[in-house]
């Protein structure tokens, strides 16, 4: 009865095959690859970090859409969103517990990786895309921790952004670099919120990609199962 | 040089296996999120995030999130801001670079009695200082 269909969908797949060899990369990356046996649970986490970042992601624009980046209205509006806003308490809580869950879950990711002797060749740029990887994650979480302009935000800011105030010569520009000022202001605020919604998820992406590519092309690194000889 | 060899795994885990294997610690996260989410929301927003900025009102006892209290103390502890400074800068040097230090083939870190001591002194130190910056 629907054989026309299923005839309409497998003349599309073919049409798509024909320009990108989408049927052969199906094959190689899905259907027919294989993962060693007996994976413990700690491989996980890589897949699960890339979950809750996916998840950052949706709960972040939804809150893009009320938020209003200004000292004047930035708490008003997170206090709309809580408050008002269907379901805005729990797109806002997610957002908020979610990044502390991503630090904890890239942090045991890590501590596994260290563990297993992952990183060793040849995954090197793999752990170093890591490490650029867990870098901005804690940069994002700092760069959103001021958005909501509470006082916890801003006085936890000040302090964390006066950090580099003993380093002789460039400190003190330092920090005026990233204050925008010589105290919190609000260019403070707008380019904080600059970096925390594009500049750093957008590179992240990217890192993301690479990181993937790599686990892919290397293969998943040996368990205590495998033999010495299939790691050449 | 050749590139290296992915070893060939004729037997393993097939398609859904190995995404539902994933799968299966993702609904296990979820249920704790949920939980975290909907039972304990004083968890995540509370004190003196509930009060708006006040530049001219600074607040008792302000600390960092709890994943920047370890280094937070770090630099408490140290009397030269400037060498702590330094000293976590050569340690996050050491973490990145990593692989390139350690050249080892042994993956087992249970045969590598010194790593496995130098790796449990790190992640005590960090977790000890977070509960030291934590409590003071």
């Amino acid at each position: 009865m629907f054989s026309w269909l299923n005839d309409l969908i497998n003349r599309f797949i073919d049409w798509v095959h024909y320009r990108t060899g989408i049927k052969d990369i199906v094959k190689e990356q899905i259907t027919e690859y294989r993962v060693p046996p007996k994976l413990n649970k700690w491989y996980s986490l890589g897949g699960l970090s890339l979950f809750i970042f996916g998840l950052q992601l949706v709960t972040g624009v939804l809150l893009l859409v009320y938020y209003v980046p200004s000292t004047d209205s930035a708490f008003a509006s997170i206090q709309r969103i809580m408050l008002e806003i269907p379901y805005g308490w729990l797109v806002r809580l997610s957002h908020a517990a979610g990044s502390h869950m991503m630090v904890v879950i890239i942090m045991l990711h890590m501590v596994s990786v260290i563990f297993m002797g992952s990183y060793k060749k040849p995954r090197e740029m793999t752990w170093l895309s890591g490490c650029a990887l867990i870098t901005l994650t804690l940069a994002v979480c700092f760069t959103g921790y001021l958005l909501p302009w509470s006082q916890l935000s801003y006085w936890a800011t000040t302090i964390a952004t006066s950090i580099p105030e003993p380093i002789p010569v460039i400190g003190p520009f330092l920090v005026k670099l990233v204050r925008g000022g010589d105290q919190i202001n609000p260019d403070t605020l707008n380019r904080f919120f600059a970096l925390h919604v594009i500049v750093i998820p957008a590179v992240m992406l990217a890192l993301v990609g690479f990181h993937l590519f790599l686990v892919r092309v290397l293969g998943i690194s040996g368990s205590r199962d495998s033999k010495p000889e299939d790691q050449r | 040089m050749t590139m290296f060899q992915k070893p060939k795994l004729p037997k393993g885990m097939r398609f859904p296996t190995f995404i539902m294997e994933d799968v299966l610690v993702i609904f296990i996260f979820m249920a704790v999120f949920c939980g975290v989410v909907f039972f304990f929301p004083q968890l995540i927003v509370f004190g003196d995030a509930e009060v708006p900025a006040d530049p001219f009102n600074t607040p008792e006892h302000i600390k960092p999130e709890w994943y920047f209290l370890a280094s937070y103390q770090f630099l408490k502890i140290i009397p030269s801001e400037f060498g702590a400074l330094i000293l976590m800068s050569v340690a996050a040097l050491l973490f990145v670079f990593l692989p390139f230090i350690d050249r080892s083939k042994e993956n087992n870190i249970l045969k590598r009695p010194v790593f496995l001591t130098l790796v449990l002194v790190c992640i005590i130190g960090f977790v000890g200082l977070t509960v030291w910056g934590y409590l003071s």
